[in-house]
């Protein structure tokens, strides 16, 4: 893999608390993220797969400074965050990492024309001075990501363009700023399955034409594997397993992953797969700072007593492939 | 904001017209497919024009005894004389003036009041909302009229503009709250949260991210208030707490009362007031029912649905016909 390059965007041992209401005097404390870390390469795209409340857009929601890290640290350019941030301001960090939202009816202004939400990135980050130039960017833009005739589209209202259209548009805004990294957060999962391969293969031709990094936030392992070079899988605020997509999806080793294959569903398979050691188990278990053991373990059809205690250590399963559980750990017997 | 010249040569479509022309066309479009909007936009243009224009439509002075009293209306006085021997119609467009004026000018005071407050409390959350929600409720749990009895009565008898000031400063708090929860809704929406990590400034934001989506709410609000404070005004000054020597719809009510304009067979005295102020409150009511088509554009189909039922309406009529 690309082991030789820097990481664009490095993350350790990101751990995010969210503070819950509770009652006035006994606050609860959800950890959303645990100990979290991961890198994104130049040009390539890093899958995070997991279920809704598994913690992954909180990661992305801290890289694009909508959340603070309560611990750890994210470093961009091997620099922190922060002092990006204390030089350049969070409008100079900006220019550097855009996001794509998940709900392509929410994430543009209704009362705004498309020019106006593609024209304001430009504006912002003074990359285009004088109307005519703005002007013919913005439908540079728009031609980029597949929406011609640009100029027409320009003079629509989002809600005369499908969701489609609309998560194109937001694509168009995301690089309007000609950032280095693009959050995408569930870009496809609110748009019709017909509709989805060619966002991917959008996103796909912008990876490898502009060189831009990805971090792809999906629940569909699926289309991870399709579109990112690596992938880690996330449950409850802790990353099970990582590494290179094509050996996470093919040879899954943690449970949690292996479930995940499992519920993808196969074209002329009836309903072969025994998913019935998974199910009704447990719920999802909420984790809280002094939460203890691995998180999947109330689930988790090989669980044993240990996994009940501590929270097992990364194992490396090949050169690019880690998992999180004590089934792989060399002395996991104990 | 348009400029064509860069279009790209896949682009067939003609130019389109300059960008006001076509403002003009919506607002033409909304009047068109909106009864409510058009009969009561009419009124108040009407009201408001007649108002204006006073001068033109009536040779008399609103204060001067022209006639004698309680003259019956007649080619001469239209609307007939007051108990003074004043002039009831020329009073009705004299002092629609000043209870317009109040009217509008305590609306837009409230309005301001509440946009400010409101998306302040709703946008910067926290302690901000904290405070500013303690003030709305304070504000809201006065009884409003009461008040300004007591304020008006406390300050004397009150011109005009004091009352469009009372009204305004008191009757805020219900359209800060909308605005308010309408903002906290809008805050968390994706495409705000975009613009924050664009680098958008807070300012602008609020300005030109939210505001825009505020407009039927503020714009209800404000017609709200302007309703309420028309018929507040009169009645305060029915009441005797306004200032009887200015002509406005409420002192026409006040001199019509203590005058017994209606034992004395005056009827027109306070019948006309009273009807000039239920018309424009009518008027705008229904402005009220239909502004929300002008901002919330998910709401123009309703002209496209009485298309469509007017369409099955003929078709189930040529059905009956072809089964007769």
């Amino acid at each position: 893999m690309t082991t030789s390059q820097q990481p664009i965007v490095s993350a350790r041992n990101l751990t995010k608390d969210f503070t819950l209401g509770g009652s006035l005097f006994e606050k609860t404390t959800m950890r959303a993220l645990n100990a979290v870390s991961f890198d994104l390469f130049p040009g390539e795209a890093l899958a995070i797969v997991g279920e809704s409340g598994s913690g992954k857009s909180t990661g992305a929601r801290i890289l694009s400074q909508v959340h603070d890290a309560t611990s750890g640290e994210v470093t961009y350019r091997g620099k922190p965050l922060h002092d990006w941030i204390r030089q350049g301001g969070k409008r100079g960090f900006a220019s550097q990492v855009q996001m794509i939202f998940q709900d392509p009816f929410g994430s543009l202004n209704p009362v705004h024309r498309i020019f106006y939400q593609i024209a304001r990135p430009l504006q912002i980050h003074g990359k285009l001075k004088d109307r005519q130039a703005l002007t013919q960017r913005v439908h540079e833009l728009l031609e980029t990501v597949g929406l011609s005739p640009a100029a027409e589209t320009a003079q629509k209202f989002p809600y005369e363009l499908s969701g489609g259209q609309r998560q194109r548009v937001a694509i168009a805004r995301a690089l309007a700023v000609e950032p280095d990294v693009i959050l995408a957060d569930e870009p496809i999962s609110m748009l019709d399955v017909s509709i989805r391969l060619g966002i991917l293969n959008l996103m796909m031709d912008l990876k490898d034409q502009h060189g831009i990094a990805f971090m792809y936030i999906t629940h569909d392992i699926a289309t991870a594997r399709y579109f990112a070079e690596r992938t880690a899988v996330m449950y409850v605020g802790h990353m099970v397993e990582w590494g290179n997509s094509d050996a996470v999806t093919q040879t899954p080793q943690h449970p949690y992953t292996q479930l995940l294959l499992a519920a993808v569903p196969q074209p002329g398979a009836q309903k072969s797969r025994d998913m019935t050691q998974y199910q009704h188990k447990a719920d999802i278990p909420m984790w809280q700072p002094d939460s203890k053991g691995c998180p999947f373990a109330e689930r988790c059809p090989h669980a044993r007593e240990i996994c009940k205690e501590q929270l097992p250590g990364v194992t490396q399963i090949a050169e690019d492939h880690f998992v999180r559980c004590y089934l792989y750990e060399p002395d996991g017997t104990t | 904001m348009t400029d064509y010249s860069a279009t790209s040569p896949s682009d067939t479509t003609p130019p389109s017209r300059p960008p006001r022309w076509r403002r003009m066309r919506n607002l033409a479009a909304f009047f068109q497919g909106n009864l409510s909007a058009t009969i009561g936009g009419g009124i108040m243009a009407l009201v408001i024009v007649a108002c204006l224009a006073g001068p033109w439509f009536t040779a008399h002075a609103p204060d001067e005894r022209v006639a004698r009293p309680h003259v019956e209306p007649s080619a001469e006085h239209f609307l007939g004389t007051t108990r003074q021997g004043r002039d009831v119609f020329s009073q009705l467009l004299y002092g629609g003036r000043a209870s317009l004026a109040v009217a509008f000018l305590a609306g837009a005071i409230s309005t301001v009041i509440s946009i400010l407050v409101g998306i302040s409390a709703g946008y910067f959350g926290g302690r901000v909302d904290q405070w500013l929600n303690f003030v709305m409720n304070v504000v809201l749990v006065f009884p409003q009229l009461p008040l300004l009895i007591v304020l008006a009565a406390f300050l004397g008898q009150v011109g005009p503009i004091v009352i469009a000031l009372l009204i305004g400063i008191t009757s805020w708090p219900w359209g800060a709250r909308v605005v308010r929860s309408q903002t906290m809704a809008l805050r968390n929406k994706e495409f705000i949260l975009a613009a924050e990590c664009m680098g958008e400034s807070r300012l602008r934001i609020v300005l030109v991210g939210i505001l825009p989506n505020l407009i039927s709410i503020v714009a209800g609000s404000f017609v709200g208030v302007v309703m309420y404070a028309l018929i507040n005004e009169a009645g305060l000054e029915f009441l005797g707490l306004g200032d009887p020597t200015v002509v406005t719809w409420g002192t026409m009510l006040y001199w019509a009362q203590s005058s017994a304009a209606l034992y004395t067979g005056g009827w027109w005295e306070m019948i006309v007031p009273a009807v000039a102020i239920a018309v424009v409150g009518g008027a705008m009511a229904l402005i009220n029912i239909s502004i929300d088509q002008i901002s919330n554009p998910k709401l123009k189909t309703g002209p496209h649905i009485r298309r469509w039922r007017k369409l099955n309406q003929i078709i189930q009529a040529k059905r009956l016909r072809g089964a007769s």
